[in-house]
């Protein structure tokens, strides 16, 4: 999808949870969930601001993460208008899915990522294969973008991740602390801060900690149809 | 040839307001128009340090790093995550300038002084400059040492200490440190984040601004790096920076 020549055309698309439709001179774009009482209308100035939480007001630190707040559209009054404020919400989507289309996408696998962090992240290096194929099934399943990194293929109209995000090398980092000191399983805790990984009853962390353990969980998030990465584009 | 500016800054897992001034600043930026594109890049969120470049048109890019400390993260992280080998770097084709940050301008020291001000400060009040501060690296404190001595070299105020958060002086002791009957404390931080906002209040007891101990009260300073001064500084260090090759 040619997200511009979509915007010159004033063809309605979609850009991961978000809708894009023309009405007159004003290019719209509404998020999920828009319930009977019709969309608040917010600002594009806004728009910032009200993506960075979901429903419930939990920071989204992963701006792809399928949490976005619903109910809600945007009035663009231009192209450029429009354009910022995808960017708002998805930072570099329109750019990397550019430079995917022209085959000029950097892409940079997960190993050179985790062999790059220093301090506190330098231990994220020694998680093995299963660890990783666990961390990025857990995650990027909660994601809008398709991890291109691991070799998954990109579907129509979707999202290219070029790079292992910093919200996967966090993750990865406390794996590869329980790969040496397990922690009991606990059930998930609806509320807890997305990226507290080291709480027990974190979503993230209790659906990993299942998966490793091959059982299911119980109430989990479904994942998308992220394909699952090979063991060649995790270890490099 | 046209010219970019990137404001790099920490960003936040947890925090949402951790990166907001960096937000501020770069629009302010935008808006005086001496770059033809101003971007923010982070850390720890989206868009991410590492991919900074893929946003940017303009050969010609000039990285300011939004920190208070000259530490670990200028030093180390934002240059890896980058790709820039020095002041001057080429990177995927483009000339890219990486200035000092913004903790290491002598006219924070002002914006302190502004920020104490704010908050109602007089010549009989004692001010504290209060920085993050930690064991791990000496190198710090010294940004937060240098401001705390630009403000007492201008005679504005009867007293200035700098204490810390994580390191000696502590924060906590700062009634014995000052002996002035009214005490400002001003945070040398990026951000109203988690410290600011949250755990230095709960941990200093200051209850909606203030604290009183014994007749003599500590007043709670916004932080210095959401004031739009800030914003000049940034501007005056990518400026500065256009002259190198």
């Amino acid at each position: 999808m040619n997200i511009e020549a979509a915007i010159a055309a004033r063809n309605e698309f979609r850009i991961g949870e978000v809708a894009i439709r023309f009405e007159g001179p004003l290019g719209i774009i509404s998020g999920p969930r828009m319930g009977s009482t019709g969309p608040a209308r917010v600002a594009s100035d806004d728009l910032r601001e009200l993506v960075r939480t979901d429903d419930h007001g939990r920071y989204r630190p992963l701006p792809g993460a399928r949490t976005m707040p619903g109910g809600w559209e945007v009035r663009c009054h231009s192209a450029d208008e429009l354009l910022d404020a995808i960017d708002a919400i998805y930072p570099l989507a329109l750019r990397h899915i550019g430079q995917h289309e022209r085959g000029e996408l950097r892409v940079i696998p997960l190993d050179e990522v985790l062999r790059r962090q220093s301090g506190r992240y330098a231990v994220a290096a020694s998680l093995g294969v299963e660890g990783r194929k666990a961390a990025c099934n857990t995650l990027c399943g909660r994601c809008v973008r398709t991890p291109v990194w691991c070799e998954a293929a990109l579907p129509p109209g979707g999202i290219p991740c070029p790079e292992p995000c910093s919200v996967l090398v966090s993750l990865c980092r406390e794996a590869a602390l329980w790969d040496t000191s397990p922690p009991a399983p606990s059930a998930p805790v609806a509320g807890l801060p997305f990226a507290r990984f080291d709480i027990p009853g974190n979503e993230v962390r209790e659906t990993y900690l299942a998966d490793r353990a091959g059982a299911p969980l119980a109430g989990s998030p479904s994942l998308n149809a992220t394909a699952l990465p090979g063991d060649d584009a995790l270890v490099g | 040839m046209s010219r970019a500016l990137v404001l790099a800054g920490h960003g936040s897992h947890l925090d949402p307001a951790s990166s907001r001034p960096v937000h501020d600043h770069a629009a302010r930026l935008r808006a005086r128009g001496a770059f033809d594109e101003v971007h923010v890049a982070f850390w720890k969120e989206e868009p991410a340090l590492s991919r900074i470049l893929d946003a940017v048109d303009a050969d010609d890019v000039t990285i300011v790093p939004v920190f208070i400390s000259d530490g670990y993260f200028v030093r180390e992280v934002v240059p890896r995550e980058a790709g820039l080998s020095g002041p001057v770097s080429c990177v995927l084709g483009k000339l890219v300038r990486y200035t000092r940050p913004v903790g290491s301008n002598p006219a924070l020291a002002d914006v302190i002084v502004q920020r104490a001000l704010e908050a109602g400060a007089g010549p009989s009040t004692g001010i504290a400059v209060l920085g993050h501060g930690t064991p791990r690296n000496p190198g710090s404190e010294r940004n937060v040492l240098f401001h705390t001595e630009l403000v007492s070299k201008q005679n504005r105020f009867v007293a200035v200490a700098a204490v810390f958060l994580e390191q000696e002086p502590d924060m906590r002791g700062v009634f014995g440190l000052l002996d002035t009957r009214e005490i400002v404390m001003v945070p040398l931080f990026v951000a109203e984040g988690w410290h600011v906002g949250v755990s230095i209040p709960e941990d200093m007891a200051i209850d909606r601004g203030e604290l009183r101990r014994g007749g003599r009260t500590l007043r709670y300073s916004a932080p210095v790096g959401t004031h739009p001064l800030v914003t000049g500084i940034i501007e005056e260090l990518a400026v500065a920076a256009a002259a190198w090759r």
